[in-house]
């Protein structure tokens, strides 16, 4: 029986759910040091004066740092090369890093801090992206305050225009999200006989190697780095971490003991990365038979005070940005704008629930106004294979946006809407996303995964891979996948934490990937071993090799069968090669930086979600009944682990939609904490119905794509499109808060009427 | 930080008595330590009152008495608050989350004088009375008298909430309480109103109203209270009142909300309480 596609039980849930899993809080080491970073409380000022006389002389501080005392790059190497570790002598926004303080106990560090004395001269910050993008505006990033621009141009975008019946132009606004993993950002750095280890909560293992070489000035032989059980990531740590592990490396480096950095909540929430705030103008066009002609959009990001990935975040945005629809004429600008504000970075996503936002609320007021079922409308523009993405690209295999769509509305839209109760207003909205797996042409030179692969004598089996399980389910996916290709029993196959020095570098845990390339590094790493086990298997069978079947922990030959234990017993006994590594390479991508044309991914995932809603038109309070979500991923390896993907990404998409707003006085975050950044609960959770859509993708293992990014991305759309079939009230600027549909429900602008209503 | 653990009321007022500096008493913690994190509050003497033999919810004739040191869980649940006060116990159950309603006490609630608190405006309605103590004795404070401002109360330092008393509701007594938090559930209050009153011949009687997280402190809507038992229960009667009751708000913006919502809201609360009360009819 084939292990894929069937709901095993989760290699992390025993340790996790009785609490012995060991996160890097629990992690001690001897001589230990414990590391706090002081921080800017400016979002643009100059260092006048630095003394640490006052805080030195407190009792069990052993070590204050600044940038001065770096021995390699002052610079956290993302993209840009930006980003200084320790300000030197600007900051740039509130919560920068200025200096690192260790000492014996975390009593001393925080009083150390307190005595730390630093002036600074004030600098008049810029805070909003569009004030920063004008002409006459101070500089803080180069001569125009734009760390990345992209650009689609397709057809001709005037003409377009001139030959749509109706035209739609709208501005959307969307708010910062935090990421909200249960445990905050932590590394312990231990210096080791002239290495440097690194333990830590971290999703990009070869990122922080990378960092801490260049921070220590260190070969990247001499940085080991090990990844320890992970409580969340979601993005926040991708690129974070490298920040973080060099502070912890450069004072073991320095005290040469071992240093741990553990962020609290409220240090996280303000200096660490989130989701941009985007400002989207967005124009479209369609004929009155409802075929999109025309699309015209500019993306503007608030990047904050340093590039990190916001330049790789806005091309994902930018390449997805008229949605999975076929349209001749396209023109996107997109700009990430530096500002006096946090760096926001990495988050599930990755710039497309701005923008799909934008989007998906375009084509929902297009079609009221056609007066087109929304999802009829969507079926006569969705790509399917043999159409071209708005970027060129031919879309040959594993495209069925259509189904999904499809499927959803058949489980859940209904075209008799059920009576409203009074001032309770009931409405349904859907929105469609596809998400390009991987990194794609904007990070093709990472794009590639190795594996080790060990079968040890007693028939179980280790592996090892260069992405991370950070509560995603990877650990398990890949256990299958393993499992499957080589006969064995899921429960005798394990991963051993992944660390740099396991194989070599696999690119970063992101972009959805990590399924499609360590599988198939995976599968590749098995192979030689399958060989040996098959060889030996056919002779103690005495059958031909092409008859030889290995499942579920046997050998099989038509009737006969054997354990595969005693094989691979056999196997060692004849010294057979029963360890491996396996080496991926991502399909070929591209891009034109001038047009903005070309093959940008190797492969879509695709995606409908369904919402229905009850709005309180007394209260403006939101309830969400249901999503429907379905996905085309290729193929589902465990049921469970996916619908939990989908289930964990409806909640974060839901309070995208309706919770999380950051809306900071001066730079200056207010809701650093969970009392008053508000995330759903579970008695904010609707019923989630989750399907999906099997198409295999040829390229995948056993057909997969990727889904960890998917479920987020459509949500937000659908609720506020629901929001608008119940009342007739759109809401443009995320999130959306009882005060704001009050007070659109108050106003007297001309709303059209929902179809579902009419 | 000095902590100290009596296990009397008497040892407990006397070191309240002798004690130098500030002074807090921790019950359930719940708002204490949350401060003490932040740092806003540095307390140099900490009494630790969760031994005191003041958790209990007791009926004498027509009265409840409940020890301040009662959870608000055990609030929520309990029969005599269920079938004597419902509306206390709806209150106490759309409080935070189960675990902050297992820890958190009725007297810490009062105490802390958050204009927000949730089992506060349904005392107004009851009439509750505050029973506190010092070394000398006792005094007695009707809850609307508590309170002098955000985060201040009456109370002297050296001053314990013993218990929360009042009269038992009729079984006639209409009741609702409606709050507006963030989420459905772990959230302070943007807007919350406690309503009571009898509905005799299509006209209502002895109603009391209560607003929370509007004003400076809890405060009684007496206008809108009146103006209800002047004419009859109808929707006209309704529209006028929620509008004259957003005149008694005074709110502001904070992290939560902003000011106009809040008085907004008074008025849909109250609205949406009446028309409920009225059959369930809805005004469409």
């Amino acid at each position: 029986m084939s292990v894929i596609g069937k709901s095993e039980i989760r290699k992390d849930v025993r340790l996790k759910v009785t609490g012995k899993a060991v996160y890097i809080d629990d992690l001690s080491f001897p001589e230990m040091l414990w590391v706090k970073v002081v921080r800017s409380p400016l979002p643009h000022g100059l260092i006048k004066r630095f003394n640490p006389s006052s805080a030195l002389a407190v009792q069990g501080i052993v070590s204050v740092l600044t940038y001065k005392d770096i021995p390699g790059t002052n610079v956290v190497p993302i993209v840009l090369m930006d980003q200084p570790l320790l300000a030197e002598k600007v900051v740039r926004y509130i919560g920068e890093p200025i200096a690192l303080i260790a000492g014996e106990d975390r009593q001393a560090i925080e009083e150390g801090a307190r005595e730390i004395d630093i002036e600074f001269e004030k600098l008049p910050p810029i805070l909003d992206p569009l004030m920063a993008m004008k002409e006459d505006s101070p500089k803080i990033y180069g001569k125009d305050n734009i760390f990345s621009h992209h650009r689609i141009r397709r057809g001709n975008i005037r003409q377009g225009f001139e030959e749509c019946d109706l035209v739609v132009e709208n501005r959307y606004t969307t708010s910062y999200q935090e990421h909200a993993y249960i445990e905050t950002q932590g590394v312990i750095a231990v210096p080791y006989e002239g290495r440097m280890k690194i333990y830590g909560s971290l999703q990009c293992p070869f990122y922080v190697q990378h960092a801490v070489s260049s921070v220590l000035g260190l070969p990247y032989s001499q940085i080991e780095v090990i990844q320890t059980t992970t409580g969340g990531a979601f993005g926040g740590k991708e690129d974070v971490p490298s920040l973080v592990a060099s502070q912890a490396a450069l004072v073991a480096f320095h005290t040469k003991r071992p240093a741990k950095l553990i962020y609290t909540r409220e240090e996280d929430v303000e200096s660490m990365s989130k989701r941009h705030p985007a400002v989207i103008d967005y124009k479209s066009g369609v004929t009155k038979e409802g075929y999109l002609k025309a699309v015209q959009v500019k993306y503007v990001l608030n990047a904050g005070a340093y590039s990190t990935l916001s330049p790789i975040v806005l091309w994902r945005g930018t390449v997805h940005a008229v949605g999975p629809y076929k349209c001749p004429n396209v023109k996107v600008d997109s700009y990430a704008v530096a500002t006096n504000t946090v760096p926001c970075g990495a988050f599930r996503g990755f710039g497309m629930p701005q923008i799909t936002f934008a989007i998906e609320s375009q084509m929902d007021e297009l079609a009221n106004r056609l007066h087109i079922d929304p999802i009829e409308f969507r079926l006569r523009n969705i790509l399917r294979k043999g159409d071209r993405t708005v970027t060129g690209h031919l879309i040959k295999e594993s495209m069925e946006l259509e189904k999904t769509l499809k499927k959803a509305s058949q489980i859940g839209w209904k075209r008799e809407r059920e009576i409203s109760n009074g001032y309770k207003k009931r409405g349904m909205g859907i929105a469609c996303n596809y998400y390009g797996v991987g990194l794609g042409a904007g990070g093709r030179h990472l794009a590639k995964a190795g594996a080790w692969v060990s079968v040890l004598s007693d028939g179980s089996v280790n592996f090892a891979v260069g992405t991370t399980e950070m509560g995603q389910g990877m650990e398990t996916v890949l256990s299958q996948i393993l499992a499957n290709e080589l006969g064995v029993k899921y429960e005798r196959v394990s991963m051993v934490p992944t660390a740099t020095t396991q194989v070599p570098d696999s690119g970063p845990t992101v972009a959805s990937r990590a399924t499609v390339m360590s599988g198939n590094a995976l599968i590749k790493a098995a192979r030689p071993i399958k060989k040996s086990i098959m060889e030996v298997a056919s002779k103690m069978l005495k059958s031909p090799i092409s008859k030889v079947k290995l499942a579920d922990g046997y050998a099989t030959s038509g009737t006969k069968r054997i354990g595969l234990d005693e094989v691979i017993d056999k196997c060692f006994q004849q010294r057979k090669i029963m360890s491996s590594q396996g080496w991926y390479k991502a399909p070929y991508t591209s891009w034109n930086k001038a047009t903005g044309q070309g093959k940008p991914y190797f492969v879509y995932s695709t995606g409908t979600n369904l919402a229905e809603v009850e709005v309180n038109t007394l209260t403006g309070e939101v309830t969400v009944k249901r999503i429907i979500a379905v996905h085309d991923v290729g193929k589902v390896i465990n049921p469970q682990t996916a619908a939990g993907q989908v289930e964990g990404g409806v909640l974060q998409g839901i309070g995208y939609a309706l919770f999380e707003d950051m809306a900071p006085a001066g730079g200056k975050i207010l809701n650093t904490n969970f009392s008053t950044y508000i995330l759903p609960t579970a008695k904010d959770a609707p019923e989630i119905v989750s399907n999906f859509i099997e198409d295999p993708y040829p390229q995948g293992p056993f057909g997969a794509k990727g889904l960890g990014e998917q479920p987020i991305i459509g949500v937000a759309p659908a609720v506020i499109n629901a929001i608008f079939d119940a009342t007739g009230v759109r809401i443009r600027d995320l999130p959306a808060t009882p005060e704001k549909i009050i007070a659109e429900l108050n106003s007297h602008h001309p709303t059209f009427i929902p179809l579902g209503r009419r | 930080m000095k902590v100290y653990s009596p296990e009397t009321i008497e040892e407990t007022t006397k070191i309240l008595g002798k004690l130098k500096g500030n002074v807090h008493l921790l019950a359930g913690g719940t708002d204490l330590v949350v401060k003490v994190k932040e740092g806003t509050v540095l307390p140099e003497n900490l009494i630790n009152i969760r031994k005191l033999p003041l958790d209990y919810i007791k009926e004498e004739g027509n009265q409840l008495r409940i020890g301040a040191l009662t959870s608000i869980e055990t609030i929520h649940r309990s029969k005599p608050i269920r079938t004597y006060a419902p509306i206390l116990s709806d209150a106490a159950g759309k409080m935070g989350s189960p675990q902050i309603r297992n820890l958190a006490t009725i007297g810490g609630n009062i105490a802390n004088a958050s204009p927000a608190a949730d089992t506060v405006p349904p005392l107004f309605v009851l009439n509750a009375q505050i029973v506190l103590k010092d070394q000398k004795g006792s005094r007695v404070i009707p809850i609307e008298k508590f309170f002098s401002g955000p985060g201040e109360n009456v109370m002297r330092r050296d001053e314990i909430l013993m218990e929360i008393t009042f009269r038992k509701c009729a079984q006639s007594d209409e009741w609702f309480f409606s709050k507006l938090g963030q989420r459905k559930a772990l959230a302070i209050s943007k807007v919350s109103l406690a309503f009571r009153g009898k509905v005799n011949q299509n006209r209502l009687t002895d109603v009391s109203i209560a607003l929370g997280a509007v004003a400076p402190t809890v405060i009684y809507a007496q206008r809108t209270a009146r103006f209800l038992e002047s004419k009859t229960f109808d929707s006209a009667l309704i529209d006028e009142a929620s509008r004259i009751i957003q005149e008694e708000a005074s709110p502001i913006s904070d992290i939560r909300s902003t000011s106009e919502y809040r008085r907004r809201m008074v008025g849909a609360l109250l609205k949406q309480g009446l028309w409920e009360l009225k059959a369930g009819v809805s005004p469409d």
